[in-house]
């Protein structure tokens, strides 16, 4: 096919220097790349990223995904392989059209201790002619933040996941949603899908606190007897859990054992775990039971940060 | 319909015949019918024969138009075509589809002119994602004239049409589509349906059911969602499920789809004892399909008692139900606003669509049809 003029096919001898470790040892390659991988050993040294740029290319019209795979293993001094998480071990690729061809970036994160790395790259898709435009050294660079036109256009996923990793630590929840956007459309990842949920979910309790505090529910008339909140009814607040559903299921038990017990006020007490100021605050929003938050709020809950805690517990006195 | 094995086409012949003997049929007034393309993925051509061998139709699966010319004499035979697009499949220049369609053409000459009464069942106006829209309308256009009889479900199918193709008034008659009552699974309730597709109870629920394809409306109804979702006062949950279409369309989805938590896609082949739970599980179910003349999954909405959302001229294909059907003419702006009236769920439409499926049900059409076909041969 015209559009991979120049790509030659894997011969005997890549293969060969491939079982050694050895594959585009020297230069720049033009290669289709074959359903058996090809295999690269890379001293890494004492840089914590590296990365190699390459084009991948494929006869068809359309852009495909996970076209071709590259699964990266470490190892030690002594040769003795550092297990590390598997989503930095292996990568998937887009192979595009000759005339859209963008360059994508495979990266190498040292684990510590780890010396060498050995690259397995092949082509992950049957019977279409995909082909490899790389020189195969590695380079080194320092981490980078994305702009937010930038999270739009680019499809590496390391820089996408660490644009994440900083809307979380900064709660940026708009930003976030930018980056899940992109994240999902381009990986369809379970694990990003259910991390978007549980963003979202955050998102909507927060905008069901404002709800039902714009609706002023006149406060319960219950005795003058404190209930002091000191630990979960339900379960802990657990970040992998959605916070909306936990929250409203929490603050439902919260409210009917308050009620029991004959109790008018709650109390959370400063050595509670600050998550329980949201079952506290939902029980105040939508029941109406008088609440004293005595623990302060200093970390975020999932998605929602100290600060909007703050603000709604203010709005609900 | 006999699933035909390995064995010989003639020797499934032989069995059609002694089944038929088998219920006391006189094989002069009995019939073989050969279906082609025969579909095993989907239900249809088991439903509508289901009452066959007692009307006196014996069908059969073709796997190749020509398979009935090794029919033994003796039997009356009828060549009943259903989704005639099958035979371009595969072929890449409008060359060859010209001359598949001339070659499908020739051969229904021959069957007539050999006896054989030809049938066609009109599924759709032109095949989704037409490959060759120019020869499959010429097809189409040709066969009509050629055949004896013309299966139609909905009524309006000759105006729907007639833009693209006539069909003779005189050939035409109108069976409709059967319900799905007793095909599915249907013991699920609506909660527990909920609980496996994790969706809450507080939900909205829409269904868009069915393989995915840009002939179906999807990337449009996707791309009002945010309507959607105020009309239907923030809990609005789109719930897809179907086989993935081909991979450009599917990009569009995925990009429409990403970022939105109220969106569940469940690609992929759905088994039958799933389809309760999709259809269980939604308040409306939501077929906009521009160019639709008939849906399985209309019928099989109602069969489950779900309101269901389409084009005006697609929910004509419904007849005998007096509400539940949520129709609207015009651009996707009316099918969010019907949408969110379906799923508002304020009339209960329960008895109404339980009185059509039972009245529908596979095997009554299936005698319908039969019945109808015979006063015709």
């Amino acid at each position: 096919m015209s559009s991979l003029t120049g790509y030659r096919t894997l011969q005997k001898r890549d293969f060969q220097a491939s079982d050694l470790g050895a594959f585009g040892l020297f230069g720049h390659h033009k290669v289709m790349l074959a359903r058996k991988p090809v295999k690269r050993l890379f001293y890494i040294g004492f840089a914590r990223q590296k990365f190699i740029d390459l084009q991948i290319v494929t006869a068809a019209n359309k852009a495909e995904r996970a076209a071709v795979t590259a699964l990266v293993r470490y190892f030690d001094i002594f040769g003795r392989e550092i297990e590390v998480d598997g989503r930095v071990q292996y990568q998937e690729f887009f192979a595009d059209p000759a005339d859209k061809v963008e360059t994508q970036r495979l990266w190498i994160e040292r684990p510590k201790g780890a010396v060498f790395a050995l690259l397995r790259m092949q082509r992950a898709v049957k019977k279409r002619r995909i082909g490899l435009d790389a020189r195969l050294v590695l380079q080194k660079r320092e981490p980078r933040s994305l702009s937010d036109g930038e999270v739009l256009a680019t499809r590496d996923r390391k820089e996408l996941e660490d644009a994440l990793a900083a809307a979380r630590y900064t709660q940026d929840r708009a930003i976030a949603q930018l980056v899940f956007k992109r994240l999902i459309f381009l990986w369809q990842d379970p694990a990003h899908i259910q991390d978007h949920f549980l963003m979202m979910e955050a998102s909507e309790l927060v905008l069901e606190f404002h709800q039902l505090l714009g609706k002023k529910v006149p406060f319960f008339e219950g005795e003058d007897k404190e209930y002091q909140y000191d630990q979960a009814l339900s379960l802990p607040y657990l970040p992998e859990v959605s916070v909306r559903k936990w929250c409203r299921y929490e603050a439902q038990l919260l409210a009917d054992t308050v009620k029991q017990q004959g109790a008018g006020k709650i109390v959370v007490p400063a050595e509670a775990p600050e998550t329980l100021l949201l079952p506290a605050l939902y029980a105040r929003a939508e029941r109406g039971i008088s609440l004293e938050a005595q623990r302060k709020i200093d970390n975020p809950i999932g998605w929602i940060s100290a600060r909007e805690i703050r603000r709604l517990l203010a709005a609900a006195k | 319909m006999t699933q035909g094995f390995d064995q010989p086409f003639t020797e499934t012949c032989l069995d059609a015949v002694a089944a038929l003997r088998s219920v006391g049929h006189d094989l002069t007034e009995s019939y073989l019918l050969g279906a082609y393309p025969s579909v095993s993925g989907n239900p249809y051509q088991r439903m509508l024969y289901c009452a066959g061998i007692e009307e006196g139709f014996a069908c059969l699966k073709l796997t190749s138009p020509q398979l009935l010319d090794l029919a033994p004499q003796g039997l009356g035979l009828i060549a009943h075509y259903h989704w005639l697009n099958r035979i371009f499949y595969g072929l890449s220049s409008t060359s060859d589809a010209k001359s598949a369609a001339n070659g499908l053409l020739d051969h229904i000459k021959r069957q007539r002119d050999n006896g054989v009464k030809l049938l066609w069942t009109l599924h759709n106006k032109l095949s989704h994602h037409a490959a060759f829209p120019d020869e499959e309308i010429y097809l189409r256009s040709e066969f009509a004239e050629l055949v004896d009889l013309v299966h139609i479900m909905n009524p309006k199918s000759p105006d729907i049409c007639a833009p693209l193709y006539e069909l003779p008034a005189e050939k035409l008659f109108h069976i409709p589509h059967p319900s799905y009552l007793g095909v599915y699974s249907a013991f699920e309730s609506a909660q527990s349906a909920r609980l496996a597709l994790k969706v809450e109870p507080d939900r909205k629920v829409i269904l868009l059911f069915g393989s995915l394809g840009p002939h179906k409306g999807t990337r449009q109804f996707l791309a009002k969602m945010d309507e959607l979702q105020r009309a239907l006062g923030g809990k609005a949950q789109l719930v897809i499920a179907g086989k993935r279409g081909e991979p450009g369309f599917m990009e569009d989805i995925y990009r429409l789809v990403a970022g939105r938590a109220d969106v569940s896609l469940h690609l992929g082949h759905v088994k039958e004892q799933n389809v309760q739970l999709f259809f269980k599980a939604a308040d409306a179910v939501v077929c906009p399909y521009p160019d639709g003349l008939n849906s399985g999954v209309i019928n099989t909405a109602l069969s489950y008692g779900r309101p269901v959302v389409a084009p005006q001229s697609l929910a004509a294909s419904i007849t005998g139900l007096k509400e539940g059907m949520y129709p609207y003419v015009g651009d996707m702006e009316a099918c969010i606003e019907a949408c969110a009236r379906a799923a508002a769920g304020e009339e209960d439409h329960a008895p109404a669509f339980a009185e059509w499926a039972q009245k529908h049900e596979s095997r009554a059409i299936s005698k319908a049809f039969f019945t109808a076909l015979k006063g015709r041969l």
